[in-house]
């Protein structure tokens, strides 16, 4: 868009509303107005793809008129705050206001008044009177998160940011909303009032919360992190955060946070704590047991093994993996690899075994923009309900443990259809039969499964649910 | 009285039990639909409408037939939006149509969709029109019935199916973008055009969009042919108007007139003039919407460019007639008051200018304003005009400027001194229903 263009040639042009990592422009703000050699009226920026040969005017007096305007309107009801707002010196209102807006204002009237800052969420305090209705807020949770709980209620200049009847936006990834406010309109409960632009550094880093490692930059004062601010990746996170890596910050200076080895309560010298522990696996010998989690690393895992096997002579080691060698090993193939961005090209998508709203919230957001813009179809096959089942076209379930028998099943099913061996017909496909012939043991295990807990007749349209995550709930 | 009257529409609108299959057909409906389906081609269609000069009766008076032009030829699934969402202020003519002769716009509309290579039309009626929504329920009825709609339209086979939708009120969303995302079953907002609806419209299908009187004309077109159509009118304005005359006239009501006649004789002549001993202060020509003419400008001719030479529009044809009772800032303030209760809240001059404006205006009745503030609701008025997405803030900002301007003394009086604010009928200002400001929320921990 013609706004980018600028950027790139180095001209700065004021925007509000337009956010690409939101999806399209919606050209609600005006703020980006400027003229377009042969068109009559002035054009938005952010909407105006660029075309060979156009001239544009961003700096005559018809395009400063429009911005004084729009800055002017924009300012008849924000409160002007600044001294006591969270967002202050770090405000894109307040750069805007300063170059390209009238520099002074003719509102003598009364602005409008809520109630404030009141809390959206525990995390998430608003200030409506700062806010300045520019949607972003709401086109995240309508059309990145999907949680569709932000709307804009009432019309007109009585509009407001808000949720259905007052409820708590409760969302896992709701704090993107604080970073994506161009106003001091939405701010985290954990940073306000802890620091000033000022103050502050900014620190690059990793998020270490989960394996995606998103992209974070840190917010330091007094050599403590405040705020946790995404730093856009494009082949990371789009720019996104889960609340897990922008809130849970506070636990590395968290009070009750143990950090230092205590036995039986009390703290205690490293040496006295290996002693302790030592001593009561060797009391334990071959009776001990170990489950090493998907979190370990590679080496981690080596030495768990080696101190049951070696040192205590236990043979109960596993870990949670429910594959075996040979499907690990065929799943690990060089040419089956493929990178997040990958993704957002995919046609088709199978989720295996996971919901990745809790293994990898990141990859959630980017599923579903797959499928909301790139028109992805996505099948979701696990052992629980997954957060992505309502965008799913197909939604399978299989018993605990049955990722294995399942993807058998699919093998056989892409190399020749209905013949398959042990795999029988249909596992992939949208049958409405319940009864499980033909199919393998797993399969007809999940749908026994599923049809306990859900107390359902045996057998019932296992693998038809077609868009009822609801269902599941 | 009806002299000057010249109906094509309103033929026979007051025939009882018009709004029957029956008497329509016995007067020589369904004709043009048989015709157009059996005989004639779509481009044969288009071409016609293009050369009949048919412009949008809706507001903004654009070709129809280069509107249906624009869609794309092929077999991708198209549709025909009717707006009926007739909301304007003074506007009341798409209601007395569909009311009494539904059948001259169902006929349209299918003629309409043949033309386009569209198989769905929806009639997107306001919801306060539910008597007429279901007067057009029973008449879409009618026609399905006859095989006027349907999969086998009059034996060729081909199909038009026509669903009646009734709004939720509110004015934007006779918006054409906003119809049609409220069609879709959203919040009826305004879209960023382009894409322009004839490419991407509803469900992102190329979609032409009409109104009521528009479409109602089709009919006749295919019976009579272009050239007859463009005997009636000016040459940039052909055809007839159904005009919605209200205010301060004798005989408020819907005429139909032939495009180019006098506005005077519209107001005087068929709609009665003001009562006795009264004069024309300012009017209307074209909804709330259209910047106010005086009495010095009532000789205008009647017609699209005329009007717009004037600096005002013809928009849906919507006559409002205020008499040297009224007063001129009241007038404003109600006019803003409309627009501003109206605004979506989308783009940031519509939103804060209406809000703005009748803040100042309420001012300026309440006698609490300064000339320096008549100079900044002139100021404000232009920096919403063209910085919109849609034209609803316009609505508001060009009658509101011309009033300031035209009518500067008057203003400058109240704004000194204090208007009739007891004049009956009349809100006083602080009365406007602010229920979102200072609404109690019950989360939160407050302050």
């Amino acid at each position: 868009m013609l706004v980018d263009a600028a950027k790139g040639g180095d001209v700065e042009i004021p925007v509000f509303c337009y956010e690409p990592k939101l999806g399209g422009p919606v050209g609600a703000c005006r703020m980006c107005l400027v003229e377009v050699e042969g068109i009559p009226k002035l054009q938005t920026a952010c909407s105006t793809p660029v075309r060979d040969g156009m001239v544009v005017f961003t700096g005559t007096d018809r395009v400063a008129e429009a911005q004084n305007a729009v800055v002017e309107f924009l300012l008849v009801n924000h409160p002007l705050d600044c001294p006591v707002c969270d967002k202050g010196g770090e405000c894109p209102l307040q750069d805007i206001a300063m170059g390209w807006g009238p520099g002074k204002s003719r509102v003598t009237d009364p602005k409008r008044h809520f109630r404030k800052p009141v809390a959206l969420s525990p995390l998430v305090r608003i200030d409506r009177e700062r806010c300045i209705l520019c949607y972003r807020c709401v086109r995240f949770s309508q059309e990145v998160a999907e949680d569709e709980q932000l709307q804009l209620l009432e019309r007109g200049s009585q509009s407001y940011v808000g949720t259905f009847d007052d409820h708590p936006y409760i969302a896992p990834f709701h704090g993107n909303i604080i970073e994506l406010c161009p106003v001091g309109a939405l701010t985290s409960e954990a940073y306000r009032f802890r620091a000033r632009p000022w103050d502050i550094a900014h620190s690059g880093s990793s998020c270490t919360r989960r394996p995606s490692q998103c992209n974070v930059k840190f917010t330091v004062r007094d050599e403590r992190i405040q705020r946790v601010l995404a730093r856009d990746n494009e082949a990371v996170d789009n720019g996104w955060l889960c609340d897990k890596g922008r809130f849970g910050f506070q636990m590395i200076s968290a009070e009750d946070r143990v950090t230092a080895p205590k036995v039986g309560g009390s703290k205690v010298g490293w040496t006295a704590a290996l002693e302790a522990i030592a001593e009561r696996l060797r009391g334990a010998g071959e009776r001990t047991a170990a489950v090493v989690g998907g979190q370990s690393s590679n080496e981690e895992a080596y030495l768990v093994q080696r101190i049951l096997r070696q040192a205590l002579g236990s043979a109960h080691v596993t870990s949670t993996d429910e594959l075996d060698a040979g499907a690990l090993a065929a799943l690990s193939a060089p040419g089956l690899s493929a990178a997040l961005t990958d993704v957002d090209q995919a046609e088709s998508i199978l989720v295996i075994g996971t919901d990745p709203m809790h293994s990898m919230p990141i990859l959630d957001l980017r599923l579903r923009k797959a499928v909301r813009h790139g028109g992805a179809r996505l099948v979701v096959a696990s052992e629980r309900p997954t957060a992505l089942d309502g965008g799913a076209e197909e939604t399978l379930r299989y018993a605990p443990g049955g990722a294995g028998e399942l993807l058998r099943a699919l093998v056989g099913q892409l190399n020749g259809g209905s013949d398959g061996g042990r795999t029988g017909s249909g596992v992939a496909s949208s049958g409405t039969e319940g009864s499980g012939e033909g199919r393998g043991s797993g399969w007809r295990r999940g749908c026994e499964f599923w049809d306990r807990r859900l107390g359902r007749r045996p057998g019932v349209g296992c693998g038809k649910y077609r868009r009822v995550p609801g269902e599941y709930r | 009285m009806s002299g000057s009257e010249t109906r094509l529409l309103f033929n026979h609108i007051d025939e009882p039990g018009l709004a029957g299959l029956e008497t329509y057909e016995r007067l020589g409906g369904y004709r043009a639909l048989k015709r157009a389906f059996r005989e004639l081609e779509p481009d044969e269609l288009i071409g016609s409408f293009e050369e009949s000069g048919l412009r949008g009766r809706g507001g903004a008076g654009f070709s129809m037939g280069k509107k249906g032009s624009f869609l794309p030829r092929g077999d991708m699934q198209k549709y025909v939006c009717c707006n009926a969402d007739e909301s304007e202020p003074g506007a009341f003519k798409d209601r007395e149509l569909m009311m009494k002769n539904p059948h001259q716009l169902i006929e349209g509309c299918a003629i309409a969709a043949l033309a386009v290579g569209a198989a769905y039309v929806f009639i997107f009626i306001r919801g306060e029109y539910w008597e007429i929504a279901d007067v057009l329920d029973r008449a879409v009825a009618e026609a399905y019935e006859a095989g006027h709609l349907g999969g086998d339209i009059a034996g060729t086979g081909k199909r038009v199916e026509l669903v009646v939708h009734r709004g939720a009120g509110a004015y934007i969303c006779g918006e054409e973008t906003a119809l049609l995302d409220a069609l879709e079953g959203k919040r009826g907002n305004p879209r960023l055009k382009p894409p322009f609806p004839a490419i991407q419209g509803l469900y992102g299908g190329p979609t032409l969009i009409n109104n009521v009187e528009t479409l109602s004309n089709l009919a006749h077109i295919v019976n009579n042919g272009a050239e007859w159509f463009k005997s009636f009118g000016s040459e940039q304005s052909p055809g007839t108007k159904v005009v919605s005359v209200s205010g301060c006239v004798q005989r408020p009501g819907n005429y139909e007139i032939e495009l180019g006649i006098p506005a005077r004789e519209i107001i005087f002549d068929l709609a009665g003039g003001p009562r006795e001993g009264r004069r024309v202060k300012a009017w209307f020509p074209g909804g709330s919407s259209a910047p106010v003419l005086t009495e010095a400008e009532l000789d205008l001719a009647y017609t699209f460019e005329t009007l717009a030479e004037a600096g005002s529009m013809l928009g849906s044809g919507s006559i409002i007639v205020a008499d040297d009772t009224v007063s001129i800032p009241e007038l404003a303030l109600r006019t803003a008051r409309f627009y501003h209760h109206e605004s979506c809240g989308k783009c940031t001059p519509c939103r804060e200018g209406t809000n703005w404006t009748v803040k100042m205006l309420e001012r300026v009745t309440r006698g609490e304003a300064t000339p320096m503030d008549l100079d900044i609701i002139a100021s404000v008025q232009e920096n919403i005009i063209g910085y919109c997405l849609c034209v609803l803030g316009d609505s508001m900002a060009m009658p509101v400027a011309a009033m300031v301007t035209k009518f500067r003394d008057e203003f400058e009086d109240v704004a000194a001194s204090g208007s009739r604010l007891d004049a009956p009928g009349f809100r006083r200002p602080g009365e406007l229903d602010d229920s979102a400001i200072d609404r109690p929320l019950t989360t939160g921990a407050g302050v």
